[in-house]
């Protein structure tokens, strides 16, 4: 059964039921920046090839 | 008409201040039991008089103003505003006494650009401070990030009509739940997750290049803190260039970004929205402008030859701007090499990313993505009125956590904004020019105080005048809190003054 919060009767964030769907977020956020950083790196290339 | 402020505003400003300043002496709590820790005696001293100082000025501020009222929107702005100037100069008292600083300006420059999430700084032999200092620096950068205030909604106000004003004081106006404590708390869930995350990737990473087991570990604490809170302290005078590791790299890279994110998005990628991410209209903001502007110094510095291989590049220019564009601050090359190397393409390319900055309710400073996707948003409908039939009603929405209507309201508060960013980047830049700093140079680091970056090209230093040194603490505080909390506080200030 979810961890209630003690005043608030809903269950706490730090539930463990939570975790899985934290894990995912992590994840795809981790993704997404690798992304934009792939990006950076393939600019580079380009900019090596028409430059050099 | 000006109303003079009652004695009764007086005493729940100065209730709430009095809060605040309690937190900073409790905070001081965890660099003290580092200098413990190491043997550091003289640093626990100093750390044990601040938070005297603290307890002293905090707890006395609330005996003196014992009242039941609570905050009004106007108190909550003037409490914000004003809580950053206390703990800056309270928060001084340890670097000051640490023998680091040449005077006591140098000391609130430093401490307020740790709180604002700047990372420019004064301090001196930056290599031979105390592990009690550098946990202390970096805490300062961290708990800034998360907003003093959130700190002190989480563990000090027992109300929440109030603290809510505070909290939106402080510049972070979105709740990510229904109620602002809540919010506070998730905002910290997210906080510590990552900083387990991300201190135990630096750490291991750290171990693999050869630091000792405790050296690693604590570099990949405070370096996770300066990362994450888009802050840019790094506990080397070579910031992250002196690790020499593309791992380290890229794992601060996707820390600072992160950081960089707004509180609201994370939440709503953590429970489930992970679209979210691609819709948001500050992260497509955000991979546009970056984008851009490591085009246009990717391209520039190849073409200038500066570095042998595409490898080299991207490690420089992409690293370099997304710190920038994150307003984090960390850096892989010199100061001066901005200017020697970087040429004024590259350095006004990085001015423009760190002049626009990252996200809303985030760690990080500048203009920020949702403005300029709001005012890019209106331009677009203006262009689309322009063209369609006048019969034709043409409406704009924008995607952030949900559909919105962009309406004249919306886009006027950005553009406000904006304005008044821009005004303060030229502002900035004026002055490092009538004190003889070249023009660019002085807007890179104008713009870099103003956005909360802390990529120097090197005017900032102890031998900066002083007047720049008090005009950058004040940027950094105004760019912080985005104008309106200051500017509350200058009207109370005036009301005591002149009102009636």
């Amino acid at each position: 059964m979810a961890q209630m919060n003690r005043t608030e009767g809903y269950p706490s964030l730090t539930a463990r039921e939570h975790w899985g769907k934290y894990a995912a977020g992590v994840v795809t956020e981790v993704v997404f920046i690798l992304g934009l950083t792939l990006m950076g790196y393939l600019l580079a290339l380009v900019a090596m090839v028409i430059w050099r | 008409m000006i109303i003079r402020p009652r004695r009764e505003d007086h005493l729940v400003i100065g209730k709430y201040t009095g809060k605040v300043i309690v937190g900073v002496g409790l905070l001081m709590a965890v660099p003290l039991l580092t200098s413990v820790a190491f043997g550091e005696w003289d640093t626990a001293v100093d750390f044990l008089i601040s938070m005297a100082v603290c307890f002293i000025f905090g707890y006395g501020a609330q005996l003196l103003s014992r009242t039941e009222s609570d905050l009004a929107w106007s108190h909550g702005l003037v409490v914000a505003a004003g809580s950053w100037i206390w703990a800056t100069a309270i928060g001084a008292l340890p670097h000051f006494l640490s023998g680091h600083e040449s005077s006591y300006l140098d000391a609130m420059f430093d401490v307020m650009s740790g709180y604002t999430t700047t990372g420019l700084y004064m301090l001196q032999d930056l290599d031979h401070i105390s592990y009690g200092l550098n946990m202390w620096r970096h805490l300062l950068t961290y708990a800034g990030g998360q907003g003093i205030v959130v700190i002190a909604l989480t563990f000090l106000f027992k109300g929440t009509a109030g603290a809510y004003k505070v909290y939106v004081g402080e510049g972070k106006d979105e709740r990510l739940l229904p109620n602002v404590i809540q919010t506070a708390r998730a905002i910290w869930l997210v906080s510590l997750v990552y900083l387990g995350v991300g201190t135990i990737a630096l750490s291991i990473t750290g171990l693999a290049l050869g630091q000792n087991p405790v050296r690693a570990v604590l570099d990949g604490l405070w370096v996770f803190m300066g990362g994450w809170s888009t802050g840019g302290f790094a506990p080397q005078s070579f910031n992250t260039a002196w690790f020499h590791s593309i791992s380290y790299e890229l794992i601060t890279a996707v820390i600072f970004i992160a950081g960089s994110f707004n509180f609201a998005l994370h939440w709503a990628v953590w429970t489930g929205e992970r679209k979210e991410i691609r819709r948001n209209v500050e992260t497509v903001s955000f991979a546009i402008t970056l984008t851009l502007t490591v085009l246009l110094a990717t391209f520039w510095l190849a073409k200038s030859g500066v570095y042998p291989d595409a490898m080299a590049l991207f490690r420089k220019s992409f690293y370099q701007l997304a710190s920038g564009h994150t307003t984090t601050g960390f850096a892989t090359i010199y100061s001066r090499a901005f200017v020697t190397q970087w040429g004024t393409v590259g350095m006004l390319a990085t001015t423009v990313a760190m002049g626009i900055g990252a996200s809303a309710c985030s760690t990080a400073g500048g203009i920020k993505g949702i403005r300029v996707g709001i005012i890019t948003r209106s331009f677009v409908a203006d262009v689309r009125r322009m063209v369609a039939p006048e019969s034709a009603v043409v409406r704009e929405k924008y995607h952030h956590i949900r559909a919105n209507w962009l309406d004249d309201g919306v886009v006027k508060s950005a553009m406000a904004i904006t304005v008044a960013y821009v005004s303060m980047y030229l502002l900035s830049a004026l002055l490092g020019a009538l004190y003889g700093y070249p023009l660019v140079e002085s807007l890179f680091e104008g713009v870099s105080a103003g956005s909360n970056t802390g990529l120097s090209c090197g005017v900032t230093s102890p031998f900066m005048p002083a007047v720049m040194k008090v005009a950058y603490i004040v940027f950094m505080w105004l760019g912080r809190l985005e104008f309106m909390s200051v500017f509350a506080l200058l009207g109370y200030g005036i009301s005591i003054v002149r009102g009636r």
